[in-house]
């Protein structure tokens, strides 16, 4: 899954530590083993979270009673305004950091209980629909990348870390390929910096261009989906246009997540092909191995919740209590998202990774709304799902 | 001659170093990963939904 997270105190969403140091991204979402350590975190992500959703409820109270004609902003965007606008005026006190950083967390819960939303019939329909689309849209915009790496003059290595980024799940894939291709520490930071960048820039852009664009929900969870790097972001995005866009874009990044083994072990094979990376051994199960050690394992989470489902052992009542249950813990979550959003740590990663991350975001984000217009509205693929 | 043997591996003593260290709680909770523990928080609440005692949940 997309984690973003590194060594210390400066692990964050789009907070980068500088290009030629030595840290490397690694996963703690449970930064301190002392629970107490969690709860100011925990309870700012409260704060800003709820303080987004009534924030909602008074901006249309507002409008309304002043006769304005204005959108309707979404607890989504609130959340994450508010949480960046802490972030980048009076910063976030280290005595929250553990807590914040949890937000990962509220993101796997959240996903594996939205699994009571889907019946696994839907799930094998739309996942597989996704799947072709991932697998085309991954490598044209993953040879399009490494192109572009290339003609930047950026390392093979690093192009290959970008595709992966881009073309999969972001950061944590980019560190789960890490130590498989033997990448330089410089070359996964510029990648992290430029998938980080990508993420922030997509949440903001997509939901608009969508709206411009005429897209139903369904077609902008794919697209989002498809298009949009990180878990956490791509959530967010797909919420931010509706709820069912929201979760048609959980369900697709769900399935391109589960991809990461297969991706990350083609390019290892590649480089290990070229002497540059370590031999992966040989065998079937071997590779099986590396596979699963990869994978996300609250996939199968998701799935076992919408087995449940499935089976009708759920009374209507719980299924929305439970819909609700994961609401919550996606609000904690856009909060997070927007706490850990420092503009000025994204302006000193350096011009390359942000031009190589805007010229990304773009043809992914071509690749993918072509592939989705063009499957829904030509083929007419799954539409009824 | 003089030194005594050991009769049986047992009977070796150990360095602190060779005894292996059982894991503390702290320890064995933070090697769960996190998709593990999210995935076992979430199947908790979806158990009580199954038993029909997970209390309503506003929004």
């Amino acid at each position: 899954m997309c984690s973003r997270r590194f060594r210390g105190d400066r692990v964050t969403t789009t907070r980068v530590e500088p290009i030629d140091s030595d840290a490397t991204p690694e996963e703690p979402t449970f930064t301190s083993r002392r629970p107490l350590d969690y709860v100011p975190g925990i309870l700012l992500l409260i704060a800003v979270g709820v303080l987004g959703k009534y924030a909602q409820i008074w901006w249309n109270t507002l409008a309304k009673h002043e006769h304005w004609r204005v959108p309707d902003i979404e607890y989504v965007l609130w959340a994450i305004v508010i949480g960046l606008l802490i972030t980048n005026t009076i910063g976030l006190h280290r005595i929250f950091r553990p807590g914040v950083l949890t937000y990962e967390f509220w993101l796997k819960v959240g996903i594996v209980v939205l699994g009571a939303r889907f019946v696994l019939g839907d799930i094998v329909k739309l996942g597989g629909l996704s799947l072709v689309q991932i697998l085309v849209d991954m490598t044209v915009a993953g040879t399009v990348i490494i192109l572009v790496a290339r003609a930047f003059g950026l390392s093979g290595k690093l192009g290959s870390l970008l595709a992966i980024g881009t073309s999969i799940c972001g950061v944590s894939a980019i560190v789960a390929a890490k130590g498989a291709i033997r990448a330089r520490n410089s070359d996964v930071g510029y990648a992290i910096a430029a998938i980080l960048a990508l993420g922030a820039v997509a949440l903001f852009v997509l939901p608009p261009l969508g709206h411009a664009i005429g897209l139903t929900d369904r077609e902008f969870g794919l697209w989002a989906g498809l298009a949009v790097d990180n878990t956490a972001e791509t959530t967010a995005t797909g919420y931010l246009y509706s709820d069912h866009a929201g979760k048609i874009a959980v369900l697709v990044k769900s399935v391109r997540n589960a991809l990461i083994g297969f991706v990350v072990l083609g390019f290892a094979v590649y480089w290990a092909g070229r002497g540059q990376a370590d031999e992966i051994a040989p065998g079937a199960k071997a590779k099986a191995a590396f596979i699963w050690d990869k994978f996300p394992k609250f996939v199968l989470g998701f799935l076992a919740v919408s087995a449940i489902a499935t089976a009708h052992w759920l009374s209507k009542g719980q299924t929305a209590n439970l819909a609700n249950v994961s609401k919550w813990a996606f609000l904690l979550t856009f909060a997070g998202v927007g706490l850990n959003i420092d503009i000025r740590q994204i302006a000193r990663t350096g011009w390359r990774p942000l031009v190589v991350a805007v010229i990304g975001l773009v043809v992914v984000a071509l690749v993918s709304l072509g592939i989705v217009l063009l499957t829904s509205r030509v083929f007419h693929w799954g539409v009824g799902v | 001659m003089g030194e005594e043997v050991p009769e049986s591996p047992e009977d070796v003593p150990e360095s602190p170093e060779d005894v292996p260290r059982s894991l503390s709680l702290g320890e064995r909770f933070s090697s769960v990963s996190v998709d593990w523990w999210a995935t076992a928080v979430a199947g908790a609440i979806v158990a009580l939904a199954v038993a029909n005692v997970l209390p309503k949940i506003p929004w």
